[in-house]
């Protein structure tokens, strides 16, 4: 990581866990990091009812909550008409039972699962990357959140070159499934060759 | 060809901003700070450890006939893995292997619809050796107790939590 710095004063975050230790160990972590204190809840309601009210820069979600599954309020949150409040990231934390809800949360919109215990290192990474980390943002019918190809794409080929000849941001626009993940793959080899 | 209504947003996040403003500290010295500030919670990680432990005895010993209620073993599945974060967190080893044995089997428990208190029991009277500030174990001691409770599984034949789990969703490496 070397010396790279990272400026987090200011950022707030929501922190929901229903285990008291993680969520003060969570919050020890997050100072150290220069962040401002963290909003902790113990459920999912009264994480939901917090949201409407106030700006949140980064979400952090024990995968299941008291009151909920993560995913719900995951899928709550993707779908919120406020467009900074589902564009915030968010990361999931398991737990050793939990192990088994990491599909749901992924495919509910999370940006990030993170097994439990949480190092500093680990964490820090994860917050540096989803900060310095630039994701669309895809909305289909059945989900909503973060592209989850972390793939690094070669230039596009044939027509459509550019990724925004695809995506009109705020503008709803039809294409098939398959024209789609086709445009998102890189060249192959044949294409290349010829 | 069914069409699939899609939107794509390329949003740029507050936290976004924040990061990319000149200043800030060295991540070098936000993890130095970071695990400082951890270690002032060994204390509290204790005690919370000691009210899971206590909270854990109680269910398990008032099992009757030798059976358990669902409610009280998932409650016991709870504290187990409260106990297996804190122990992970802060290097008992012993303790963290000997409480996720226990989330196992309480989980496969309830899973296959058994009430037995029998094998609950073993674990919380091996994790209480292993409770720091109470007896001191040797490894090889530790070792062997591990060893027996692994057995228990078996006996049961119960699929380790930890299997097939899937793994963090790894970032790439930023650079810079």
């Amino acid at each position: 990581m070397g010396q790279s710095r990272l400026n987090l004063r200011g950022a707030t975050t929501l922190l929901v866990d229903s285990d008291a230790f993680t969520r003060g160990l969570i919050a020890q972590m997050l100072r150290g990091f220069g962040m401002d204190t963290p909003t902790t809840y113990e459920n999912g309601a009264a994480a939901k009812a917090h949201l409407l009210h106030h700006y949140i820069d980064l979400c952090i979600l024990e995968a299941v909550l008291p009151d909920m599954e993560c995913a719900q309020l995951i899928k709550w949150i993707r779908r919120q008409d406020k467009s900074p409040l589902r564009f915030i990231p968010i990361i999931v934390l398991t737990s050793y039972t939990q192990h088994r809800h990491v599909a749901m949360a992924r495919d509910a919109g999370a940006n990030l699962i993170v097994k439990k215990p949480v190092s500093p290192r680990v964490l820090l990474d994860r917050i540096a990357w989803v900060a310095k980390t630039s994701r669309p943002f895809i909305e289909t019918a059945n989900y909503a959140g973060p592209d989850r190809r972390f793939r690094n794409l070669e230039p596009l080929d044939g027509k459509n070159k550019r990724e925004t000849d695809f995506a009109v941001a705020n503008d709803a626009e039809n294409s098939t499934d398959q024209e789609l993940h086709a445009a998102a793959e890189p060249p192959s080899k044949k294409a290349i060759a010829s | 060809m069914t069409r699939v209504a899609k939107k794509i947003h390329f949003p740029t996040t507050r936290l976004a901003e924040l990061a990319a403003r000149p200043g800030g500290i060295s991540q070098s010295r936000a993890l130095e700070e970071a695990t400082k500030s951890v270690q002032t919670l060994l204390d509290v990680g204790l005690e919370t450890t000691h009210h899971a432990m206590a909270a854990i005895e109680t269910i398990a010993y008032s099992a009757q006939n030798g059976r358990l209620a669902l409610d009280g073993m998932q409650n016991i599945l709870r504290q187990a893995d409260h106990i297996v974060t804190m122990a992970a967190t802060f290097g008992f080893a012993g303790l963290e292997e000997a409480s996720k044995s226990l989330c196992d089997v309480t989980d496969g428990l309830i899973s296959r619809g058994l009430p037995d208190s029998a094998p609950i029991v073993v674990h919380v009277q091996a994790m209480r050796l292993m409770v720091p500030g109470g007896v001191q174990l040797g490894e090889e001691e530790v070792s062997r107790i591990l060893a027996e409770l692994a057995k228990v599984r078996l006996h049961y034949e119960f699929a380790r939590l930890s299997a097939g789990a899937p793994v963090n969703t790894d970032p790439p490496e930023i650079a810079g």
